[in-house]
C-alpha cells in the first residue's frame, strides 16, 4: 500500500473521534501507537481500498481544503466529517471502524480495564464440568423424533 | 505437457471432512492411495489464540472467508451475486480447521421430505444406511455429548461427555424447560477429555484459548495421520485443474499442479472428489472435452445446481447480570429442535434449529460480529461497549434451505485462479420459504430469550457472512437424468469417479452437515473397497 507518512498521521488523527476517553478508558491513541496502525493496514490487503477512499474523502471535503488542510482540522470538524463519511461511504468507514477497534482491544492495558482474562487457568475462567441433573425435565419428554 | 505419473489404485482430492475420512478407510485396505490437496499442512500452533491479535488475525489471515483471506493456497470465490458469502479453508484437514465442531446428525425425515411433504426430493439413501458411519466417525473424530435426545433417534454412547453448559447455557435450557420446549447439550467434535492423543479442554479458559482450539477435531489429525501410517501418500500445494478421460469417456486420472507451476498427469484407477460444494462443480465444469462439452459427469445438466447454504438469522439478548457470558466454545453448546418438522399451520414448510451462540471477544464484541451492528463510535461508544461485553448472547436460526436450481455455481470464462483454473461464479438468493421460516425463527428465539431474563433483543434476519455449509451442488439420486452420482456416490456418467463432499447432499436438513458428510464418504469408501 502507498500511503504516505503525513497521510498517516491525518488518519491517526481521526482516532479519538471513533473512541473518545471516558471517565475510566483511556481514548484511542493513548492506547494505539500509530505503528501499530501502519503494520496493521500494510500487512492486510483489504484495507487498502478503503483506505485509500477515506483519504481521498477527507482531502476533498471542503473543510479540509480552506484554511491549513486536513491536517489543521478541528476535533468537531473531524466528527463532522467521519459522520459524512458513515453516510456517503459507509462500507469504507466500517473498515476504518474495524482498524480502530481491531487495534484498541487487542491491548493489555484496555483487556485489563475491561476485565478480559485470556489465562485459561484464572480462577475467574473455571467453568464447572457438565452436570446430567439439568436434563431431569427435558429428560421426561416422549421420544418426538419424525420416523420416516 | 504434463508429467506423467505411475499408476495409482485410488486418487482422491480434497484432505477435508470428506476426503480424510475415505482416504483413512480406503487406507487400511492396502490400495495405493494418493491424496491431492492445494494447501500446506497446518501447524496447529498457528492457531490465533494466547496472544493479544488474536482478533486482529481472525478477522485477517484466518478469516472464514478465503476472499477476504486471500492466502495463497486460497482461490477467490466470485459471489457479488449470491445473498450468502461462501466460506471455506484450504489446508490439509480442510475447514475442519475453522469450524466450531457443532456435529448434530440429520433426522430420519431429512431423507424422505419428499414423501413426507411434497417438495424438494428423497435421498435414494436413508439415515439407517448412515447409522453405523456416524457411529465409526463419532468415534474417530471424538464427539462430546449424551444420549437420550428426545428430538432424535437413539444413537451409541457417546465417547466423552458434554462439554460444560456454563451459566448462560444453564439459563437457555432452564427458560427451554419453562415454555416446554426441546433443548439438548449439542454432540461437538470438540474434545471435552484428552482424547487419542489429542488435547482436552479442561472447562478452563475462553474462545480465545489456543488450547481450546486445539480441542477440536480436525481431519489431519484424527483421520489423515493414521492413514499415513497405513501408507497413505499426501501431496501438499497441488491444485487440480481437471479429470481426465480418453476418447470413449473411460476415467484416466487427473491434471494438477504444483506450487511451482509444474503440471503432472496422475493415472489413477478410481478418482474421488472431496473438494465441497463449490471446489468440486468447479473441477467437474472446467473438465470439458469432446465427450462432455458441458463439463464431466453433467449429462442431467445439474452439476453446480441447487447450491443450498443453510441460511441463518440470529437474535441476540442482553442482560443485567454481571456474568461472564463469553467463556466456553462459541457456539457447541445447546441445541433446540422444537420447530424441526413441518407443521401445516405455519407459511413454510421444513423447519430449523437454534443454536446457543456466545459473546465473543472484546474487538468482536465491538465489532458486532454475526449478531448485532458494531458498537456506535463517539461520545456513546464506552457506555454502548459495557452494556455488551460479555452480557449478551445469541440464538443462532439454522434454517433447511430447500433445492432450487436458479441457485448455483458456475466458473468464470474469463478470471483465473493463480494456477489458470477458473475461478467460481456463485448465484444464490434466499427463497420467501427460507425467509418466512427465519421470521418464525427470530419470533421464537425472541421468546426464548425474554423467558431467560434478556430485557432487550435485536434480530439479524440474514447472516450474509454465514455460508459455511456448501451443499447439493451434484445432486444424489437413483435417475441420471435428474442427479449426478447414485446412492454409492459414483457418478452416473463416468464409470469409477466419485464425489463424497457435500455437493452430493439431495436436501440440506436444518443441521450442520459434516457429521453427515463423514459419514458418506465412509460408507463410500465401503462400497469401492466392495467393488
Amino acid at each position: 500500500m502507498s500511503i504516505s507518512n503525513n497521510e498517516i498521521d491525518i488518519l491517526y488523527s481521526f482516532f479519538d473521534q471513533i473512541i473518545p476517553s471516558s471517565d475510566d478508558m483511556p481514548c484511542a491513541t493513548e492506547a494505539i501507537d500509530k505503528k501499530d496502525f501502519e503494520i496493521l493496514i500494510s500487512e492486510n490487503s483489504k484495507y487498502e481500498i478503503s483506505i485509500d477512499q477515506i483519504i481521498y474523502f477527507i482531502k476533498r471535503e471542503p473543510t479540509s481544503r480552506v484554511g491549513g488542510g486536513a491536517s489543521s482540522l478541528s476535533e468537531i470538524q473531524k466528527g463532522e466529517i467521519l459522520e459524512l463519511m458513515e453516510s456517503i461511504i459507509p462500507d469504507d468507514f466500517l473498515m476504518l471502524i474495524e482498524i480502530v477497534y481491531l487495534l484498541y482491544y487487542s491491548k493489555s492495558e484496555i483487556h485489563e480495564k475491561i476485565g478480559w482474562n485470556t489465562d485459561e487457568l484464572a480462577e475467574e475462567n473455571k467453568m464447572e464440568a457438565f452436570d446430567d441433573s439439568i436434563l431431569n425435565n427435558i429428560k421426561k419428554r416422549e421420544p418426538f423424533w419424525r420416523k420416516a | 505437457m504434463p508429467k506423467n505419473l505411475p499408476f495409482v489404485d485410488i486418487v482422491i482430492v480434497g484432505s477435508g471432512a470428506s476426503g480424510g475420512a475415505c482416504a483413512w478407510k480406503l487406507s487400511e485396505s492396502g490400495a495405493k492411495v494418493v491424496l491431492l490437496e492445494q494447501g500446506d499442512w497446518f501447524d496447529q500452533n498457528d492457531y490465533p489464540g494466547d496472544t493479544n491479535d488474536w482478533e486482529i488475525k481472525q478477522k485477517n489471515s484466518f478469516h472464514f472467508n478465503p476472499n477476504v483471506r486471500n492466502l495463497s493456497n486460497d482461490y477467490e470465490i466470485l459471489d457479488k451475486n449470491s445473498d450468502i458469502h461462501p466460506l471455506m479453508y484450504n489446508a490439509v484437514g480442510g475447514s475442519t480447521h475453522h469450524w466450531t465442531a457443532h456435529t448434530p446428525r440429520f433426522h430420519p425425515s431429512d431423507f424422505r421430505v419428499n414423501s413426507l411433504d411434497g417438495v424438494a426430493f428423497d435421498w435414494p439413501i436413508s439415515y439407517w444406511d448412515l447409522e453405523k458411519y456416524y457411529d465409526l466417525n463419532d468415534i474417530m473424530m471424538g464427539c462430546s455429548g449424551i444420549n437420550g435426545d428426545p428430538a432424535n433417534p437413539p444413537r451409541s454412547e457417546r465417547p466423552m461427555p458434554p462439554l460444560p453448559l456454563g451459566d448462560d447455557g444453564k439459563k437457555i435450557a432452564e427458560a427451554a424447560d419453562r415454555l416446554g420446549w426441546h433443548w439438548w447439550p449439542s454432540d461437538s467434535y470438540q474434545a471435552s477429555e484428552d482424547y487419542k492423543g489429542r488435547v482436552g479442554w479442561n472447562n478452563h479458559g475462553t474462545f480465545a484459548s489456543k488450547k481450546q482450539w486445539q480441542s477440536v477435531a480436525s481431519t489431519d489429525v484424527t483421520y489423515i495421520k493414521p492413514a499415513i501410517e497405513n501408507g497413505l501418500e499426501v501431496r501438499t500445494n497441488c491444485a487440480v485443474q481437471n479429470i481426465s478421460v480418453d476418447n470413449t469417456g473411460k476415467l484416466t486420472g487427473v491434471i494438477y499442479v504444483d506450487n511451482r507451476g509444474n503440471q503432472f498427469f496422475q493415472e489413477a484407477g478410481k478418482v474421488i472428489l472431496a473438494c465441497n460444494g463449490i471446489g468440486t462443480p468447479r473441477i467437474l465444469l472446467n473438465s470439458k472435452s469432446k465427450i462432455f462439452p458441458d463439463g464431466l459427469a453433467n449429462s442431467s445438466g445439474l452439476v453446480g445446481k441447487n447450491l443450498m447454504f443453510h441460511p441463518y438469522a440470529s437474535v441476540n439478548g442482553y442482560f443485567n447480570e454481571d456474568v461472564n457470558y463469553s467463556l466456553g466454545p462459541l457456539a457447541n453448546i445447546i441445541i433446540v429442535q422444537e420447530f424441526y418438522e413441518t407443521d401445516p399451520n405455519r407459511n413454510f414448510v421444513r423447519g430449523y434449529s437454534f443454536q446457543m451462540a456466545r459473546s465473543n471477544g472484546p474487538a468482536h464484541t465491538a465489532l458486532g460480529t454475526g449478531n448485532t451492528n458494531n458498537v456506535i463510535w463517539g461520545k456513546e461508544h464506552h457506555n454502548e461497549f459495557k452494556r455488551r461485553f460479555k452480557k449478551s448472547l445469541g440464538m443462532a436460526i439454522i434454517s433447511e434451505d430447500l433445492p432450487e436450481l436458479h441457485n448455483r455455481v458456475e466458473i468464470d470464462e474469463l478470471k483465473t485462479d493463480k494456477n489458470g483454473i477458473p475461478l467460481p461464479k456463485i448465484f444464490y438468493k434466499t427463497s420467501e420459504n427460507t425467509r418466512n421460516l427465519l421470521n418464525h425463527g427470530m419470533k421464537s428465539a425472541e421468546k426464548l430469550l425474554l423467558e431467560a431474563g434478556s430485557y432487550e433483543v435485536n434480530h439479524n434476519p440474514l447472516l450474509q457472512t454465514a455460508g459455511w455449509h456448501l451443499m447439493g451442488t451434484a445432486k444424489m439420486g437413483e435417475d441420471p437424468v435428474n442427479s449426478v452420482v447414485n446412492s454409492n456416490c459414483e457418478t452416473h456418467d463416468v464409470k469409477n469417479l466419485y464425489i463424497i463432499d457435500g455437493s452430493v447432499f439431495t436436501t440440506s436438513a436444518a443441521v450442520n452437515p459434516t457429521p453427515t458428510i463423514q459419514a458418506i464418504a465412509l460408507r463410500t469408501a465401503d462400497a469401492i473397497l466392495r467393488s
